[in-house]
């Protein structure tokens, strides 16, 4: 056995790695405990904080108590910490500013646990929210890591914020079609369905006068967890009640068209004719 | 098309709510309500129920009722539910509805300064399905409600169903249908001018039931709910909102007979009462 593995030395290793332990157990224990606790009251965004808190604050707290049984000196260790945060912060100034980036996210909250949102052109749930990055997870059920620095640099648009989303369906008809018949005929379909909200009420709007059709804009509002099977169902009904009522959805059209004073283009049809 | 009677085992729907009916094994119970179709079989390990809406023109007055011998042929809304050892016993429950409704009269309705008006409604129930010693299987709302949104803007407010009224002064007029539970909204309007009324809330989950222990003239025993006293002391935005004890003298004396779906707390009342009229 070496000279310095005596029992006094190994009793001053062991109780520092003692109370880490003890530490890490009680501040996951705890932790969870506090999530439970906020189960009828707070939001799951703000359980998953409130664990982190109690977990952390424990952890912190046991490795100080650690250090101590250790023999060194927290006063010199956290002036020690302020050098060594410096020099960290040069050496890894993206990290850095990931972190300080969380934190404000933290503190201005533009999304929760559970909330669906776009961020650089992604768009996914929000499964993760820590210190250096955001975990999305994607309709086709990708795993998404975005940078904490990206979300506060880059705009972000969530869907979930608010519990009613508006559904704007762009529907064209045929320029013969009496509009004020199609204007009918499409509120009647969005009233029939009990998903579509009454008020705020729907409404169509004549948004222009198109290549092949007039454009008309359906507007209408849902609950923004039924979003995508509304959209689906409205425009099922759509396509039935326009055949229903003989109401044309022109599509494009292309006329070939060889000059004034040309000669119409010759088009000859030959049945059976061999392909060359 | 809705299902109809292959016998004519049908009986009226009055005396059905919370009224136990046996089973026998193998044998489907049929429920017509409004274009509602409710079908339970008892087998030997399992409950089999079937929920089906055929929206008609017009609404029927008369909940239908009937005995079949074996399942259905069709399997159109179909969902199972493990039977244990239960009892072979079906009751149907009513329930309002359980978010808050946001009422709109057909036509505006102008209330005069310094009176008291009550209007006369009904909303549209929701049926539990309660089998054996009493566990619910499942519950479903008679006719599909529309959502509807009340709050001041699209990012403060709450998610309600939305019903439409006649808003008719006087309760006999009112249609009576089993499937409906009738109201008293007694508005008293305190300030100096017409107010007036193009919608309101109705806070359907903080009340509860009561039925007519005697008949109406047509028979049939109503479901009530208490009386929902609206105060406005200027205008809507002044209106505080009270749910009284038990319903209206006009109904006539009531039991009860399904309690509120959410107890009376004071935060929900003064929740409630922030979006009285939006």
């Amino acid at each position: 056995m070496p000279e310095w593995m005596t029992l006094e030395t190994l009793g001053l290793w062991l109780r520092p790695i003692v109370w880490m332990a003890l530490g890490l157990f009680l501040a996951t224990v705890l932790g969870r405990l506090a999530e439970r606790l906020g189960q009828q009251r707070l939001t799951r965004h703000q359980r998953v904080l409130f664990r982190r808190l109690v977990f952390y604050t424990i952890l912190g707290v046991a490795v100080a108590l650690a250090l101590q049984q250790s023999g060194f000196q927290i006063g010199v260790l956290l002036g020690a910490a302020g050098i060594l945060t410096v020099a960290l912060g040069f050496a890894s100034q993206t990290s850095a500013s990931n972190v300080i980036s969380g934190l404000f996210l933290l503190a201005e909250r533009p999304f929760e646990l559970g909330h669906f949102i776009e961020v650089d052109n992604v768009r996914g749930e929000v499964v993760g929210i820590d210190l250096l990055s955001v975990k999305l997870r994607s309709l086709d059920n990708l795993y998404i890591r975005v940078p904490n620095e990206t979300l506060i640099k880059t705009r972000v648009t969530n869907f979930t914020r608010f519990p009613v989303r508006r559904l704007d369906l762009p529907i064209g008809v045929a320029y013969g079609e009496d509009l004020e018949r199609v204007r009918g005929v499409l509120l009647t379909l969005v009233d029939a369905n009990p998903d579509c909200m009454e008020e705020p009420e729907p409404f169509v709007h004549l948004m222009q006068f198109g290549a092949s059709s007039v454009d008309l804009q359906l507007s209408f509002w849902v609950l923004g967890a039924d979003l995508r099977q509304v959209r689906s169902d409205v425009l099922l009904a759509v396509k039935a009640a326009f055949d229903r009522e003989g109401i044309e959805i022109p599509f494009p059209h292309t006329t070939l068209y060889a000059g004034q004073h040309s000669e119409p283009i010759p088009v000859a049809i030959h049945q059976y004719q061999d392909k060359p | 098309m809705a299902p109809t009677p292959t016998t004519d085992d049908t009986t009226t729907s009055a005396a059905a709510w919370g009224e136990a009916v046996p089973l026998a094994l193998g044998e489907t119970l049929y429920n017509g309500l409004s274009d509602l179709t409710l079908a339970v079989t008892l087998l030997e390990h399992e409950w089999q129920v079937r929920v089906a809406r055929h929206p008609e023109p017009g609404e029927a007055s008369l909940w239908r009722q009937w005995h079949e011998a074996g399942a259905p042929a069709h399997d159109e809304g179909l969902e199972r539910f493990a039977r244990g050892d239960e009892s072979p016993m079906v009751v149907l429950r009513p329930a309002l509805a359980d978010q808050s409704l946001v009422i709109r009269p057909y036509h505006p309705l102008h209330l005069p300064p310094g009176t008291d008006t009550t209007i006369y409604l009904s909303t549209q129930l929701w049926l539990q399905l309660v089998v054996g010693d009493g566990r619910m299987l499942m519950e479903v709302p008679v006719r599909q409600p529309s959502w509807t949104w009340m709050g001041a803007d699209t990012m403060a407010g709450e998610v309600c169903y939305a019903s439409q009224t006649a808003a008719r002064l006087e309760h006999e007029t009112l249609p009576r249908r089993p499937w409906r539970a009738l109201s008293a909204v007694r508005l008293r309007h305190e300030g100096r001018e017409y107010l007036r009324l193009d919608r309101f809330s109705f806070p359907a989950p903080i009340m509860p039931l009561f039925r007519q222990t005697e008949p109406g003239e047509d028979g049939v025993f109503s479901l009530w709910t208490p009386t929902l006293s609206i105060r406005c002391e200027q205008d809507l935005t002044t209106a505080s909102l009270k749910v009284e004890n038990t319903p209206p003298p006009e109904a006539g004396p009531c039991a009860g007979l399904a309690p509120a779906r959410q107890p009376v707390e004071r935060n929900h009342l003064v929740r409630t009462m922030d979006r009285i009229f939006g």
